[in-house]
């Protein structure tokens, strides 16, 4: 249940969020959004930096609130775990057009509120091919998840997500990834790779979102990997290695730092993440250009992860 | 001087290699697989002798090797609070 207490246009504009993204809870979420042209940074000492986002956040002393600040786009949230509410201050200038900034304001209170719903946040792509494969494309930003998922897309794959994920129990107990529905979003770069045009603009990034359906794939909520994926992009050619179970449970880990905020569901939050890997293969990726340009590239290699599946 | 590994921690494993939550200090490390064999010892209080048969007892190493080993990683443990000391 979500409950939004803010100004009319921004109350829908935080409403359509969480619709559009199917994000349903079952623990209430409180949303407050408060305009103010000072927001006064939270004291932290010493600040805990988010390491992908631009982000500080400081929990407090019983991990029973944390809060999180943007220092460049002068705004902040105030999470009350134990409450189940998030309290936004934004600028004007963010306000002016909110449903643009929705998605970086939203993500990180959902993120920390859906922990009472057993859903534990990861920064990564999730996909599945029509032969029925999950793939996890981890990364941080950046990193060509979103561009590997379009192609994936064009290729008639379900994504679930390009960007947001989250770890979640199944009702028979399989750790799966449900996805965030929103628009994948394409850099200049990636763009330019796919050769798409005519996305919808993305506010005042520089990005351009297409919804899977437009490159004729498909949307659906939740995929169980049995691929692992780490991507960083390269300038030289695109390369694929195999990476151990445990590297890839240390790479998965380290990008949910903030697990460690609200400690008291983070062992649960580990288990999933070993439970996700326990039953993938799992790779490292150099993504270059060339895995775009060259003719049968891409295909070569969703394949070879393919053969390494199957051996 | 014995040592044992303090109450806060929580640990996970796949194929030899781990994460270590330190819930209190709300910060996780990594682990290898000998690491993971004497965080497992030091479910219960143990001595750097204990320690070093623990380790000489799994893997084909020698005294010294075995000793460098297991003092270099308490040195690390108790520093992160991974592990505390507890007077005999």
């Amino acid at each position: 249940m979500l409950v939004v207490e803010a100004a009319p246009s921004l109350k829908r504009a935080v409403e359509a969020w969480f619709e559009r993204g199917e994000l349903t809870t079952t623990a209430p979420i409180i949303i407050r959004v408060i305009e103010s042209a000072v927001v006064v940074p939270p004291r932290a000492d010493p600040p805990v930096n988010d390491r992908d986002g631009g982000m500080i956040w400081i929990p407090s002393a019983s991990a029973s609130s944390i809060d999180i600040y943007w220092p460049e786009r002068r705004s902040a949230v105030a999470v009350d775990m134990a409450a189940g509410s998030a309290t936004i201050t934004v600028s004007p200038e963010v306000v002016r057009e909110f449903e643009h900034h929705a998605q970086w304001a939203l993500v990180a209170p959902a993120a920390l509120l859906l922990r009472r719903d057993g859903r534990f946040h990861l920064h990564a792509a999730a996909a599945r091919s029509p032969l029925g494969r999950g793939w996890l494309i981890v990364g941080d930003s950046a990193s060509g998840k979103s561009t590997t998922a379009a192609a994936m897309a064009r290729r008639g794959w379900v994504v679930a997500t390009d960007d947001v994920a989250f770890l979640e129990r199944a009702a028979n107990g399989e750790a799966v990834i449900r996805g965030l529905r929103s628009q994948i979003a394409l850099r200049p770069a990636g763009l330019e790779l796919l050769k798409a045009a005519g996305g919808d603009g993305l506010g005042p990034r520089t990005k351009e979102g297409y919804w899977p359906e437009r490159l004729g794939g498909a949307w659906e909520p939740t995929v169980v990997p049995d691929v692992v994926v780490f991507t960083q992009v390269s300038t030289g050619g695109t390369v694929l290695e195999r990476i151990s179970r445990g590297t890839a449970l240390k790479g998965i880990f380290q990008r949910s730092s903030w697990s460690l905020l609200a400690p008291d569901r983070a062992l649960e939050h580990l288990e999933l993440v070993r439970d996700v890997v326990a039953r993938a293969e799992c790779f490292s990726a150099r993504i270059a250009p060339d895995l775009l340009a060259a003719p049968g590239l891409f295909e070569d290699f969703l394949n070879r992860s393919h053969d390494a599946v199957r051996s | 001087m014995r040592f044992v590994r303090d109450d806060n921690i929580r640990l996970t494993a796949l194929e030899g290699e781990g994460i270590v939550l330190h819930l209190h200090e709300r910060k996780y490390f990594s682990v290898n697989e000998t690491g993971l064999l004497l965080l497992e010892e030091l479910r219960e209080p143990r001595t750097m002798a204990e320690l070093v048969e623990a380790l000489e007892g799994t893997y084909e190493v020698s005294r010294e090797q075995a000793t460098a080993t297991t003092n270099e990683f308490l040195e690390r443990c108790l520093a992160v609070k991974v592990v505390l000391p507890v007077a005999v």
